[in-house]
């Protein structure tokens, strides 16, 4: 039930002259781990989906299942399930049936078919439901057993095209936790699409971000909101923050002073943008000890629990930059007051900005093929992180370092 | 894919306009191929040729009708006349070797139809191996080429007939010219309530003078009803002096001379009638149902054999008599035709000649098998014949066939009887309101 | 046909909605009631509200006149016409409604077409063409009348095939369901509804027909409506021809009431909660 997946240059265009819906995307996904593509809408995260599930065919590229090519094999024998973001249940047939069509449809009887799914519609805590109908379900139930289905016919990978979109936000927070536990239980390798970063976050292992047809960047989950690879990326995952400066000597100068960067990463001197999320950057009383800057308060707005401020600081030069940070629950502050501001050097980073208007990276670089590899003016340590606990892609590393070679730049 | 059925012209009797022949431009799709194909398959004209050619002496006929499947294609609207077909005349046809089978339609037009699309087709193996038929409808076929001719006088059984009988030799005004073999005689007959009219006039004048005397109990069906127009034409007969007086074609001038005297008694009539003629009943049906309920004492009808069941069943009063007149009324024949296109003309003619032998002719003449008078003249069968013709129940409502159809007057030529339907509506419904 | 509503809001509440409701049955009934009473109706002439004397004439004339055999000649036609005509529709509503045609309106204008054209005008044109031909009487029969019920199976399943969504067939393939198996898993009973309104119509129009079956099936073919229409033409045979009318309606009726069972059998989105569901309100909350 669980089977590496790996795209290689995988494209497809929309003809007509227009650009690529996806154009060069290689991606490796361990058998087991969950990958979330994110990305705004246009982005060809759900074209790449629908190529490795085989709903359409590739212009370009190839994708391979443990290591074997299967782009000439229709859906139906591929053996990769995908869950929609409408349920999809068969309306003809009861819930039971809905789940053991896969077993029907490989030649089993209906009672073993229905015996042999009704395992799965346990999974998901619907076994309740066996000989209800699709109508007579609530979104959320219909979800679930569109789960059930997918699982029971036992697909090497596990696609979901942004399932949980449609849903609210205690139901999804209701099948991310049963995602948690169907991932304890069976082990499948899942890809999952999301426009929602923070969906991705919560689920998934690594997340490969893309825009307009190109990967732009691949990491594990808690890395990429740290690392971000380019401004695109980090507005992408919504990072608020970029403060332009210049980097000199492991330096960040800026209207905000001067930030040590962290070392894990290399970034040469000279002009760079300044990355922290705004859920890192810490406020504090204006004269509290280790704060790295001073502002004014410009705006407080709600956002759940906490508060987010918008802080306008002044550099003695005379230069101004706004900085927005999360304040915990509890914390409160007014417009026009007075803050500190302290940003952990390990939650900074520094990329090297972007030209007004283009929203893309260098295009020789859009090919992270092993993840990690960043682009040209970056290089990672280890695609292995320190901070992030056992990564799905580290055994992998060596092996994909050999490929990057055959495959080229 | 409905449309309303009409009579064909047989016991109920007004010849109707032919319908012509509705040919009609197909509508193809766009494949040249396939158009061109449709019109090389439609647009041949039909064939000239009559299929006239003889086919022996009798026992010759006899010989190859035997094995032979007839396709008698006659208004079914009669349960009692298919029940004849089906379980007297097809038996005894089944003896002669030859399969009877009947096609039921709801008006005569559609078996010509049928024969005239496959004579336009030239087809020489129809379905329709015989029909029942007169009229315009016979009339129709004849302009058309679709009935075969020549060849009643084959057939032995036609020795029973009167040559010079005048129901038997024109057909509503046409020619037979042995393109047909007769089968039933109809008659048209007032009928009456003896209880209301103790003393029943004699002529059709002293009828219209009987209403007239009795304002409200007596009316006629509204042509275009048949019954309700062969009135009208027994009316010009009489207004302008007999039969004789009116010629049988259809001819402007005597249209224009006869009927403004028929136009001007139905006129000075109409007052007199039920509803003060301002309504007239819209058929015979109509009109039978106002007799059955005593609204009128008058009726009339072209089947009196019918009145001796309707009054057995109560429908009609038991005191219900028919009306002879002096002069005589319109009677009118039906005929066997056998269309040119069929496979089996040798079948066809053994079961006309069957149905014109005595014996048939007397059987369907019981009131309780169908009660259709017979075509033959009794003068010239041998008295067993004749005694089969005397067996049959004498009626208290209806006389004997010889007497009710003494004098027949002949029908009026197809031609006639819309023009004089038009003419009633326009001279005498429309002045009346 | 899911998640079933009840429709309510109708103006004048409960009570209109019975009385208007009440009205229809009544409109559609009250013709019938003539019948009825005629089929079982031995004699019954003009003033008398009800008949005079009761008997089963009419069914015993029925009988004689051939009634039974007609009656199955008859069913065999309307579902040959069905059967022929349904797949017809449906492969021309599927290239309709995916715009597989180039010319679609001018495809859909000749489809819809039959319904426009005078019967009996093309009948007399058609038969000439088909004798011409030499086509056997029944086939010819069977062919017009699918022509002329084209246009209501190609309407109704170009309705169903617009309102199609492709990807329960997408999600079927990916259950491993080959192209065939999606077709009889998914296709077939998705679409099933709309294929027996489709064939139904067609049916009936097979089951109804005079004027075809008369002139081109040259009178080969006795079925129902031409007995009903030779009865109809005659005087006082008002029994025969209502026993026919009633027990032609038959057919139909049945078609109709097997087709709302399997309907509602199918769907199921009625709101009829199964008795597991009802017993587990606690799951309920839960699962939501």
């Amino acid at each position: 039930m669980t089977a590496a997946l790996a795209v290689r240059n995988l494209g497809r265009d929309h003809g007509g002259g227009q650009a690529p819906a996806l154009d060069g995307l290689n991606l490796d996904v361990p058998a087991g781990s969950c990958l979330a593509l994110v990305g705004p809408s246009g982005s060809g995260k759900t074209t790449a989906l629908r190529l490795v599930a085989g709903l359409e065919v590739p212009d370009r590229g190839d994708v391979l299942l443990d290591g074997r090519s299967v782009v000439a094999l229709p859906p139906e024998r591929r053996g990769v399930s995908m869950v929609f973001q409408r349920p999809l249940l068969f309306p003809h047939l009861d819930v039971l049936d809905n789940v053991a069509f896969s077993a029907r449809v490989a030649g089993a009887s209906r009672r073993a078919a229905r015996a042999a799914a009704a395992p799965f519609l346990d999974l998901v805590q619907m076994g309740g439901y066996t000989t209800r109908r699709p109508g007579q379900l609530s979104g959320g139930q219909e979800q679930r057993v569109a789960l059930a289905r997918a699982l029971a016919a036992r697909p090497r990978v596990l696609l979901l095209d942004e399932a949980f979109t449609g849903l609210d936000v205690a139901l999804r927070e209701d099948m991310h936790e049963l995602l948690h536990q169907l991932r304890a239980v069976l082990e499948p390798t899942v890809v999952l699409v999301t426009h929602d970063h923070a969906e991705a976050a919560a689920l998934a292992d690594s997340v490969a971000v893309l825009s307009g047809g190109r990967l732009l960047q691949h990491g594990d989950a808690g890395r990429i909101y740290t690392r971000p690879a380019s401004v695109t990326v980090s507005r992408l995952l919504g990072g608020r923050n970029e403060v332009p400066g210049v980097v000199v000597g492991g330096e960040h100068r800026s209207a905000l002073g001067r930030l040590r960067l962290p070392t894990d990463v290399a970034v040469p001197d000279g002009p760079a943008v300044l990355l922290v999320r705004q859920e890192a950057v810490v406020v504090t009383g204006p004269d509290a000890p280790g704060a790295d800057a001073a502002g004014t308060v410009l705006a407080v707005r709600a956002a759940g629990a906490r508060r987010a401020l918008t802080v306008e600081v002044v550099s003695p030069g005379g230069a101004a930059v706004q900085v927005h940070a999360e304040t915990s629950p509890g914390q409160v502050f007014t417009r026009g007051e007075r803050v500190g501001l302290r940003l952990p050097s390990s939650a900074v980073s520094a990329v090297p900005p972007e030209d007004a208007g283009t929203e893309e990276p260098e295009i020789a670089d859009r090919r992270t093929a092993d993840a990690g590899r960043m682009p040209r003016t970056h290089r990672v340590a280890s695609p292995a992180v320190p901070d992030a606990g056992v990564r799905p892609d580290a055994p992998g590393a060596p092996r994909r370092r050999n490929h990057h070679g055959d495959h080229g730049t | 894919m409905t449309r309303t059925p009409q009579r064909p012209r047989t016991q109920p009797g007004g010849p109707r306009t032919g319908s012509g022949r509705a040919r009609r431009a197909l509508r193809v799709p766009a494949a040249p191929v396939l158009l061109a194909a449709v019109l090389a398959l439609s647009a041949c004209a039909a064939p000239d040729v009559e299929a006239d050619e003889p086919l022996g002496d009798w026992s010759q006929i006899q010989e190859e009708a035997r094995g032979q499947t007839v396709s008698l294609w006659m208004w079914g609207g009669d349960p009692q006349g298919n029940a004849y077909v089906d379980d007297v005349l097809a038996p005894a046809a089944a003896e002669l070797g030859v399969t009877l089978r009947r096609v039921p339609v709801a008006d005569t037009k559609e078996a010509l139809n049928r024969i005239l699309a496959e004579r336009q087709a030239g087809r020489t193996d129809g379905e329709v191996d015989l029909v029942w038929v007169n009229g315009e409808n016979f009339r129709t076929g004849r302009q058309a080429g679709a009935w075969r001719c020549g060849w009643t006088s084959a057939l032995p059984n036609a020795e029973y007939l009167d040559p010079g009988d005048p129901l038997l030799g024109k057909d509503f005004g046409t020619d037979v010219d042995g393109c047909e073999a007769p089968w039933h005689k109809a008659q048209f007959t007032l009928v009456y309530d003896s209880a209301k009219v103790p003393e029943p006039p004699t002529t059709f004048e002293g009828v219209l003078d009987w209403a007239e005397a009795n304002p409200g109990r007596f009316t006629y069906p509204a042509p275009p009803d048949f019954t309700g127009s062969v009135f009208v034409r027994q009316a010009l007969y009489s207004v302008s002096g007999g039969h004789e007086d009116v010629p049988l074609q259809f001819d402007q001038d005597a249209y224009d001379r006869l009927t403004p005297p028929l136009w001007e008694r139905l006129r000075e009539l109409a007052p007199s009638l039920w509803r003060e003629g301002r309504t007239y009943p819209r058929d015979s049906t109509a009109l039978d149902e106002l007799y059955a309920g005593g609204e009128v004492d008058m009726t009339m009808t072209y089947g009196p054999a019918t009145l001796t069941s309707l009054v057995e069943k109560g429908t009609f009063p038991a005191t219900t008599r028919v009306l002879p007149l002096e002069e005589g009324t319109v009677g009118n024949a039906s005929f066997l035709a056998i269309p040119a296109t069929s496979p089996d003309p040798e079948g066809a003619m053994v079961v006309a000649n069957l149905a014109m032998s005595p014996e048939q002719q007397a059987a369907k003449a019981h009131p309780d098998v169908w009660g259709q008078f017979t075509v033959l003249d009794e003068q010239r069968l041998d008295p067993g014949q004749r005694a089969a013709f005397e067996a049959l129940p004498d009626s208290p409502v209806v006389p004997p066939y010889p007497v009710l159809a003494r004098g027949a007057n002949p029908e009026l030529a197809a031609a006639w009887v819309p023009a004089i339907d038009e003419g009633w509506r326009r001279n005498v419904l429309a002045a009346a309101r | 046909m899911t998640g079933g509503r009840r429709a309510g809001g109708q103006p004048g509440g409960r009570a209109g909605a019975v009385l208007v409701r009440g009205s229809l049955l009544l409109w559609f009934l009250l013709p019938l009631v003539p019948l009825v009473l005629w089929a079982a109706a031995e004699r019954w002439s003009a003033p008398a509200v009800l008949p005079q004397r009761w008997g089963t004439a009419g069914w015993s004339a029925a009988a004689e006149a051939g009634a039974a055999p007609a009656f199955a000649r008859s069913l065999l036609l309307g579902a040959a016409v069905a059967a022929i005509a349904t797949p017809a529709g449906a492969l021309a509503a599927r290239a309709l409604a995916h715009g597989l045609v180039h010319r679609s309106r001018l495809v859909s204008a000749l489809l819809l077409a039959p319904v426009a054209l005078p019967p009996f005008a093309v009948v007399m044109g058609l038969n000439v063409l088909l004798l011409r031909a030499r086509v056997p009487a029944l086939v010819g029969v069977v062919a017009v009348l699918v022509v002329a019920a084209l246009p209501y199976t190609t309407y109704v399943l170009r309705v169903a095939y617009a309102g199609y969504d492709t990807s329960y067939e997408e999600e079927a393939r990916l259950l491993g369901a080959t192209p065939r198996a999606v077709w009889w898993r998914v296709r077939l009973p998705l679409l099933a509804p709309a294929l027996a309104g489709a064939a139904f119509l067609a049916f009936l129009v097979g089951w109804s027909d005079y004027i075809v079956t008369v002139l081109i099936g040259g009178g080969r073919l006795v079925t129902y409506p031409l007995l009903i229409a030779s009865a109809a033409s005659g005087v006082g045979n008002e029994a025969v021809v209502a026993v026919l009318s009633l027990t032609s309606l038959l057919p139909p009726l049945a078609l109709l009431l097997l087709a709302g069972a399997s309907g509602l059998r199918g769907r199921g989105g009625r709101g009829r909660p199964s008795p597991a569901a009802a017993a587990a309100p606690a799951r309920e909350v839960v699962v939501r």
